[in-house]
């Protein structure tokens, strides 16, 4: 290690009350950040975050499988396949419901075409962004992942849970 | 519609300013769109008389009132016709037309299957208004309505353009479909709330321009953007129908009809259309199995071809005849020729294991005929043929020819179940003897054709030869014709060579010596292994028990036969017997070339993968040949190139028919027991094919009325036939298309063909078991 200049050596002595000073600077400011994820900073109104699949105030799904989200989706990331509603326990109102709806996370650029294709309401971009999980697998969601809870069957703590 | 005048007179008509002249009695419609404009309409078809039905397709004309508004799907060009397609005054209507339809249509396109490839959305996105001025509640129909077993209609939907139910008028001559009611609540349903029960359903999906009639198989399965279309033909029966298979990633999801003008006419029966189903029918043979210890057990490939060497050279020297080949592709049947003659070294090959006895008309001496010359013939002979049943597309042209043609219908039961026709009735063993009383007219007609499935016997075949007519064979192998030119017959070398050529054949093929002597035909085989003469028996695609005339014959030759090697898409009853099953691929699964009944090569596209087991019967061929020490070309392609190389004989040999090959008629109470083609009662792919379980029922006895009375039977009523043989339920049919004196099974149901000769029929109880009274016995009159 070569030897340093005496002059330099001043100048580094000089960085600490710099330093000393910067922190002492913000220590009386108002804190920027927050205990996340205790705390959660508001986002903007239309903040494009994780997807919903909604439901109606009855319960029946809004989803009806027409997979107009997919067509409109510039990043092939939804898979929609639909079925025909069992008519003794129908899962959205009329013929038919998407009884596959896949949407591949990793893929989604949260562009939001998907709700603005949607013609029921269905698809809906949340504020929600905790996007995280331990395994590629975990990012690919599916119907019972999206799905709000149904007010029929669910109670106020089993969506908490989720 | 095509008048053919020998020279067109044309008519100057101006269109948006330019001039264009157009044969005489062409539509506006027609005109319009060929100089390349635009005009909505929904009611006008190409292949429909015009109706004016919709209104949409409305251009302006000018006339010495002033602008008219005319529909020009009605209004033929006129001399010196001025035509605005696109003046406000056409808009304007075409606009107004739309809303109105709108008015009580649901707008539910995001729940509907024809959402994307739908003329109204198309058109009201292209001409109609953007709102709505309808604010009143619309008028609620039915929904989801179930009027057969593939067609579902949405009421709600429908804009009365009456293309289905001009369709079932005018090509079907059926009237399945027609308008109920007036005014606002007119609708569409079947003529008495019945069940749709034509075989030509499917083809209302793809006329309807909305969502109103859709298919219950396709229903809520994919959107037109998912979809990726491959052409392919049908492989159902022997016409060879052009279709586009549609495939949601690997999924097939739908067939729609690709038209072929030579072949089709842009037709397809339900059975076509709907029959994708074995793709992934559950009962799909998965893996090849070998008997151990009288059980069949799952085995791999190399170890089941390896039991099929061992036992072909354990029984090998008693004799190895092969059964089969009509359900292949060209090349695969050209392969198990030169598989059975260069390798297994025998001529006992025959694909006839049905009734047909004979593909192409040239192998019996007659003049091969074109679909199309149907269109052009004056006087047509159906003889003892249900082409409805047997080629169903077909029938729709004999059905169109028979408002223009002479029909002579010739047998025990009507074949043309539409149209006008000439019947001649008469029992089986007459038909050679109709058929000569016919040679004067025959001779006397201009073009005259001769429509005839081989089911018979050699005097027939001489008698319809002597007529000297064309001949179209509709018979009940998809690719009958092809296994024939690919020389499947025990005396037949490929492309109609005679035995004489061995020496030409053997060069081709490597120059291993071919045995000479002619081998036996698919009777005599039977024969042989129920003698216990034969040592091994291999069935390709073929199962004699549900398909030869004498089913006690292929019972007792499966039970006997000590090596039996099964090659199918199913376990059928006679895999039940087999020594070793071999999982192969079926339809939609492989590539290559089908011959359809008039002699039209035609490329088939591999759409699916098929069960993960199950291998080509190309493939399975090259294995075999491979353990047997031979080599064989291995892919379609490279088959295909030798088997063009070597080509026809240059004086084509013709096929033996011989003189007998039922067991002669069998008797029912007096009654005649017929085994005749029946559309869904097959037991090859129908039977396993979901899709068609809907149709397929119980096995149907068809009746003719008279005698139904006369035995106090009805309709629907359950009937246990008693034979010697077997004895089968079945249900009563009326069909007065039947002659009195006859009763009649659906071909390939299982059992009908082994009934013996002594049968009875016997009430079955409300359930359908319990068999009570016989009917000979309940005191009423017989015959």
């Amino acid at each position: 290690m070569s030897r340093m200049p005496k002059s330099s050596r001043l100048r580094q002595l000089r960085g600490l009350p710099e330093g000393l000073g910067t922190t002492l600077h913000y220590l009386w400011r108002r804190r920027v950040t927050v205990d996340y994820p205790e705390r959660q900073r508001p986002v903007a109104e239309r903040f494009r975050g994780l997807h919903i699949l909604d439901r109606y105030d009855d319960g029946l799904e809004r989803c009806v499988g027409c997979e107009l989200c997919q067509a409109a989706c510039p990043a092939h990331c939804i898979t929609v396949e639909a079925a025909e509603n069992p008519p003794d326990h129908p899962f959205s109102p009329g013929e038919r419901y998407g009884y596959r709806y896949e949407i591949d996370l990793l893929r989604c650029i949260f562009c939001g075409f998907c709700e603005e294709a949607c013609p029921t309401g269905a698809i809906q971009l949340t504020p929600r962004h905790d996007l995280v999980g331990f395994s590629r697998q975990d990012f690919q969601v599916d119907r019972e992942w999206l799905l709000v809870p149904d007010p029929r069957t669910e109670t106020l703590a089993e969506e908490g849970a989720r | 519609m095509s008048d053919s005048a020998p020279a067109p007179q044309l008519v100057n008509v101006t269109i948006d300013g330019a001039p264009y002249a157009f044969p005489k009695g062409t539509l506006l419609v027609d005109a319009v769109r060929q100089v390349g404009h635009p005009v909505p309409f929904y009611c006008y078809h190409e292949k429909l008389k015009p109706a004016g039905a919709c209104r949409v397709c409305m251009v302006q004309m000018e006339s010495p009132r002033g602008p008219m508004i005319v529909t020009s799907c009605t209004t033929p060009v006129g001399e010196g016709m001025q035509i605005q397609t696109m003046s406000d005054g056409a808009r304007e209507a075409r606009r107004q037309v739309l809303e109105f339809l709108l008015i009580n249509h649901p707008l539910d396109c995001p729940v509907c299957d024809k959402g994307g490839e739908c003329d109204l959305q198309d058109f009201t996105l292209r001409y109609g208004p953007g709102v709505s001025r309808f604010a009143e509640p619309k008028i609620h129909r039915m929904k989801a309505h179930e009027l057969g077993p593939f067609l579902v209609l949405d009421q709600e939907r429908c804009i009365l353009c009456q293309r289905c139910v001009r369709y079932e008028d005018e090509v079907l001559g059926e009237q399945n479909l027609v308008l109920h009611g007036r005014g606002d609540g007119t609708v569409i349903d079947t003529t008495r709330g019945e069940p749709y029960a034509g075989h030509f359903s499917g083809n209302n999906t793809e006329l309807c321009p909305v969502g109103a009639l859709t298919s219950q198989t396709y229903r809520f399965k994919a959107r037109p953007w998912d979809l990726r279309p491959t052409p392919s033909v049908c492989q159902g029966c022997s016409l060879g129908c052009n279709i586009t298979v549609q495939r949601r990633g690997a999924e097939i999801v739908r067939l729609l009809a690709r038209e072929n003008a030579a072949v089709d006419g842009g037709w397809l029966c339900d059975r076509g259309r709907y029959g994708f189903g074995t793709v992934r029918a559950d009962a799909r043979l998965t893996a090849p199995q070998v008997r151990r210890d009288g059980q069949l057990v799952a085995t791999s490939w190399d170890a089941a071809i390896d039991a099929v060497r061992q036992g072909l050279t354990l029984h090998g020297q008693r004799g190895i005849a092969v059964l089969g080949g009509a359900r292949l592709t060209d090349e695969e049947a050209y392969l198990l020729g030169r598989l059975t003659r260069a390798v297994l070294r025998s001529n006992d090959l025959d694909w006839r294991t049905g009734a047909q006895r004979f593909a192409a008309p040239e192998a019996i001496g007659c003049h091969s005929a074109q679909v199309t010359d149907i269109d052009a013939a004056d006087l047509i002979v159906i003889v003892d043929t249900p082409v409805g049943e047997e080629v169903p597309v077909l029938a729709l042209r004999l059905r169109r020819a028979a408002a223009r043609a002479g029909i002579v219908d010739i047998g025990p039961e009507r074949n043309l179940t539409v149209g006008r026709a000439e019947r001649v009735a008469c029992a089986p063993e007459d038909l050679a003897e109709a058929v000569r009383g016919l040679t004067v007219r025959v001779a006397e007609a201009k073009m005259p054709l001769v429509v005839w499935n081989g089911s018979g016997d050699g005097e027939l075949a001489r008698a319809v030869a002597k007529l000297g007519a064309p001949l179209l064979v509709p018979g009940e192998f998809a690719n009958a014709r092809g296994a024939e030119a690919a020389g499947l017959l025990p005396d037949l070398l490929p492309g109609y060579r005679s035995m004489a050529e061995a020496a030409a054949v053997s060069e081709a093929w490597g120059g291993g010596p071919l045995p000479v002597k002619p081998g036996r035909a698919a009777a005599a085989i039977l024969e042989a292994a129920a003698r216990g003469d034969l040592g091994a028996l291999y069935l390709v695609g073929s199962n004699p028990l549900g398909t030869f005339p004498d089913g006690t014959l292929a019972a007792r030759a499966l039970d006997t036969i000590p090596f039996l090697v099964v090659q199918d898409l199913f376990a059928t009853d006679a895999a039940v017997h087999a020594d070793v099953v071999l999982p192969a691929l079926g339809p939609f699964e492989k590539t290559g070339h089908v011959t359809n009944l008039a002699g039209v090569r035609q490329e088939v596209q591999a759409v699916a993968p098929g069960p993960a087991g199950a291998r080509s019967d190309l493939d399975i061929f090259v294995a075999l040949a491979g353990a047997l020490g031979a080599t064989l070309p291995a892919t379609a392609a490279a088959v295909a190139s030798e088997q063009q190389a070597l080509g026809r004989a240059e004086k084509p040999a013709m096929v033996t028919v011989l003189d007998r090959f039922t067991s002669g008629p069998h008797e029912i109470d007096g009654l005649r027991l017929l085994v005749r083609t029946q559309l869904y009662a097959g037991g090859g792919t129908a039977a396993f094919d979901p899709n068609l379980h809907v149709v397929r029922g119980e096995p149907r006895l068809r009746i003719h009325s008279t005698d139904a009375t006369a035995l106090g039977l009805r309709s629907g009523q359950f009937v246990i036939a008693e034979g010697d043989g077997a004895s089968m339920r079945a249900v009563i049919e009326l069909d007065d298309g039947l002659e009195p004196g006859y009763v009649a099974f659906g071909a390939h149901t299982p059992g009908a063909n082994r009934m013996g000769q002594r049968v009875r029929l016997v009430l079955a109880g409300e359930n359908g078991l319990a068999s009570t009274v016989p009917v000979a016995a309940m005191g009423v009159n017989r015959r």
